[in-house]
């Protein structure tokens, strides 16, 4: 009987075991120590679990396991084969909302050339269907990229004529405040299949207290209304919603939920604040500590579980991204979480002025300055300069948890991910290893949660399948 | 296969006499069949015995099979063998009695080589009527002979290019890539599918089933051969005494490896053949694993991946379980005993094996009678 390779770390009383591919065990303390010393000698049905699980091998079939295991990992980096299949593209600096959070420091003064312009569209259109990716998802941003629609329905009518050469399946994403939205807006959408992706902060006051517009009147009614209208008129799958959680709303979390919940939302995404870039400003004023963040997280998701088991299907969207790598066979999809990185692989931002990053940070961090991440820019440098030059190669190889000599012997490494501006930021604001304090701790909580409660294991495949709490119990 | 008891007529009829009824009339028990045989336009008549005439071209019956036109026949020396039943829900060709397994639990008992199917499969090929939906290949195994696999296929899609063919196997042969493209250039992906047994989570169980080494190893390559050339996988997990306790972790041993996996089924035992001879080793009771079934059926429904149960008679199952069930025993095996008869679910139920040795065959069946309350459980 020999060990194959896995990581451990203590849950509670128990030792959770973990290996390669993502999956798990939980050994008491005396099983462990045996598993470790002489696995041949554990009680038969555990060390069936354990073979069964790729943590323990007979010799005869080791060949058989290791292949086994290799088609595994394979499957859980699968999104390595596809090369950059996000590509965000930043229309405008403008924005008609005055976030009291807002990292891209955005202004309605757009005369300061910070808007995309059709040459530098067509650019990046062309750009984008350079990727070798056959599935292409392309994001709209700002700013409030519905400031410029035009050219909005530009480039999506720019990449459907190259598509007739490409033939990629292309899926669009507008990100959007749905302040400006109109009957034409939602036409277009729905002709394009786009997904909204949008900002609610909770209840009337938390919202219009965090997401002041610029005129006086309150945009949560606004908001609301828009959102209704996509709902009736579109599909509500198609609409998701972002928490941006300040420190009004910190203590107020289960409140912000029930928002969700009475407006008619089935997810729902708890998002602490970036703590970098220009918010640093305002960070004294908003800002709180992870530690309590990591508080009202949990706290508020202990609600959520209670919210399905009585039958409301809400899911917390952060928690559903490392519950898909701890329980399903896949990642996530999300690709500031995963290793490697993201980074230009996965996901590429188009800035205004043509200029690439690897991520949005990277590209707020180049307006203040610093463009450590800059790639390249479409105006100057071709798609192989940018994309397989020794810039990003670096950036990807020197952000690997699985090579990170902080992560070394993570049990959560096969779930977590390094976002290499974020590390850059930390450090160079010498607070390392924020992300992972913050991720570790959001792990350990599902863990837990998977060891002792059953049902809250029914309640997280129920966000997985999208099948409600109440079907899946049998 | 059906067989039924046949009296010939006088005259010496030859060694493989396959024939296919082309006209019914009267009903059960005086119908009579009129039967075409011999590829040439030659009738025969099967009829009762009571009202039989005598005559050269007359075969009588003494109970009457119910035979519907289009079904395909064999008469051999006093028995008559129905090798497609326009009825039944499980028509099947043997393409060879060989294995390259030993299954401890396998309900055949003939394994030796016959020559002769390649040719009477050719023959039941041609008689087929033009609707078939259906056909599974079976054995033995049936890809051990595998030039002739091949060439049945190619006779089915010669005669029927749009029929759905069911493979069950092994996997074994299918390990081999070469071999698995092969079979890939002829067998058409959208109407196949591959049903697979497996026995286990791990190596030890599996191939402690099959009595051949390695055996688990070889199904995961042949399993992932036929996901990468994209046909439909069912999996087969046949619950014996031995694999029982693992069916929770098989569950999700399946969900962890072969996401691919259209559906897993999960069978009772026909305890006949080899089956009935190891039964002291294989034999497991339902109630047994009534609990284990219970957590693997709550992890599949989890993962939502679909999960069949075959071969159990419903009233041995809680209540749960019922919708998860399939009355899926070939026709010609199905039994229900006399109480089966009050039973409101006996449309819907599998009942359970007469083939298998009588004292396995379950004696605490018990009819269900629904109450209102039920309706929703039973959809």
């Amino acid at each position: 009987m020999t060990k194959l390779p896995f990581r451990y770390g203590r849950i509670q009383d128990s030792m959770l075991v973990t290996n390669e591919s993502g999956q798990f065990y939980f050994l008491s303390i005396p099983l462990f120590r045996r598993f470790i010393s002489d696995p041949d000698m554990l009680p038969p049905n555990i060390k069936n679990d354990l073979i069964s699980k790729f943590f323990l091998v007979e010799d005869e079939s080791m060949e058989f396991a290791l292949e086994e295991s290799a088609i595994k990992l394979r499957t859980k980096k699968a999104f390595l084969s596809t090369f950059t299949e996000l590509h965000i593209i930043v229309l405008t600096y403008a924005c008609n909302s005055k976030c009291i959070y807002c990292h891209a420091s955005s202004s309605t003064d757009a005369k300061e050339h910070h808007m995309l312009t059709m040459a530098t569209a067509r650019r990046v259109c062309e750009y984008i269907m350079q990727s070798p990716s056959t599935t292409l998802k392309i994001e709209f941003q700002g700013g409030e990229p519905t400031l410029e629609f035009n050219i909005m329905m530009f480039i999506v009518e720019y990449i459907t004529t190259l598509n007739v050469l490409y033939r990629k399946n292309i899926e669009y994403v507008v990100c959007t405040n749905l302040l400006v939205f109109s009957q034409e807006h939602l036409e277009f959408y729905k002709k394009h299949s786009f997904c909204i992706s949008t900002s609610l902060d909770g209840p009337r006051d938390i919202h219009d207290t965090n997401r002041t517009p610029y005129n006086t009147q309150s945009n949560y009614s606004k908001v609301l209304e828009n959102y209704q209208k996509v709902c009736a008129e579109y599909s509500p799958d198609r609409v998701s919603a972002l928490l941006t959680v300040s420190k009004y709303s910190l203590p107020r979390l289960r409140e912000c939920v029930d928002a969700y919940v009475d407006h008619g939302f089935r997810s729902i995404f708890i998002r602490s604040l970036n703590p970098y870039g220009l918010a640093e400003k305002t960070l004294g004023e908003l800002g709180y500590s992870l530690e309590d963040f990591l508080a009202a997280y949990k706290d508020v998701l202990d609600y959520i579980l209670i919210l399905n088991k009585e039958g409301i299907f809400i899911r917390e969207e952060l928690a559903s991204i490392f519950l898909q790598k701890i329980l399903t066979p896949f990642s996530s999809g999300f690709v500031d979480i995963q290793s490697p990185p993201g980074a230009g692989i996965s996901c590429v931002v188009y800035d205004t002025d043509g200029g690439v990053y690897p991520s949005d940070e990277a590209r707020m961090l180049a307006r203040c300055g610093d463009d450590s991440f800059r790639l390249g820019s479409v105006l100057s440098d071709t798609y192989q300069d940018i994309f397989l030059g020794e810039k990003l190669q670096k950036l990807i190889r020197g952000n690997l948890v699985e090579i990170e000599a902080h992560c070394y012997g993570c049990p959560y490494i096969p779930y977590c991910g390094i976002d290499p501006v974020r590390k850059y930021q930390e450090t160079k604001l010498n607070v390392p290893y924020q992300s992972c304090k913050k991720y570790s701790q959001i792990i350990t909580l599902l863990f837990s949660e998977l060891k002792n409660n059953p049902d809250s294991e029914k309640v997280f495949f129920s966000w997985l399948t999208g099948v409600s709490y109440e079907e899946l119990c049998l | 296969m059906k067989r039924f008891e046949v009296i010939f007529p006088e005259t010496k009829m030859p060694l493989q006499a396959i024939g296919k009824v082309v006209r019914k009339s009267l009903k059960a028990p005086t119908a009579r069949y009129a039967i075409q045989m011999y590829g040439i336009q030659r009738s025969f008549l099967l009829c009762s015995k009571e009202d039989a005439r005598r005559g050269t071209r007359i075969f009588q019956y003494k109970a009457d099979p119910c035979l519907h036109e289009g079904d395909v026949l064999e008469f051999t020396e006093g028995t008559c063998i129905i090798h497609f039943s326009s009825a039944s829900n499980d028509n099947c060709l043997l393409v060879s009695n060989e294995c390259n397994e030993r299954c401890i639990n396998c309900p055949q008992l003939d394994r030796t080589r016959n020559p002769l199917l390649s040719e009477r499969n050719a023959q039941i090929i041609a008689l087929l009527p033009g609707d078939v939906h259906t056909i599974a290949l079976s054995g033995g195994e049936p890809t051990v002979d595998f030039p002739v696999l091949l060439q049945v296929i190619k006779r089915l899609y010669a005669h029927h290019p749009s029929i759905h063919i069911d493979i069950l196997t092994n996997g074994i042969t299918l390990a081999d890539y070469d071999k698995a493209t092969e079979l890939s250039n002829i067998l058409k992906q959208e109407t196949s599918t591959f049903c697979i047994t497996l026995y286990g989570d791990i190596h030890a169980i599996h191939d402690a089933h099959t009595r051949v080494a390695g055996s688990f190893a070889k199904l995961h390559t042949a399993l992932h051969h036929l996901a990468y050339y994209g046909y439909t996988i069912e999996i087969r997990y046949l619950i014996t005494k031995m694999n029982y306790d693992r069916l929770p972790s098989f569950i999700e041993y399946v969900y962890d490896n072969f996401p691919f996996v259209d559906h897993v089924s999960l069978m009772g035992m026909e305890v006949s053949g080899d089956a009935a001879i190891n039964a002291e080793q294989v034999f497991v009771p339902c109630e047994t694993y009534i609990p284990f079934l219970l957590v693997a059926l709550q992890k599949a429904v989890m993962r939502d991946v679909p999960v069949f149960i075959y071969n159990h008679p419903v009233c041995l199952l809680p209540k749960q379980l019922w919708r998860f069930t399939v009355a899926s025993i070939s026709d010609w095996k199905t039994g229900y005993s006399k109480l089966c008869e009050e039973c409101d679910l006996k449309g819907y139920c599998g009942g359970f094996f007469t083939t298998s040795n009588p004292e396995y065959i379950p004696t605490n069946i018990s009819p269900i009678s629904l109450n209102y309350s039920d309706e929703g459980v039973y959809v």
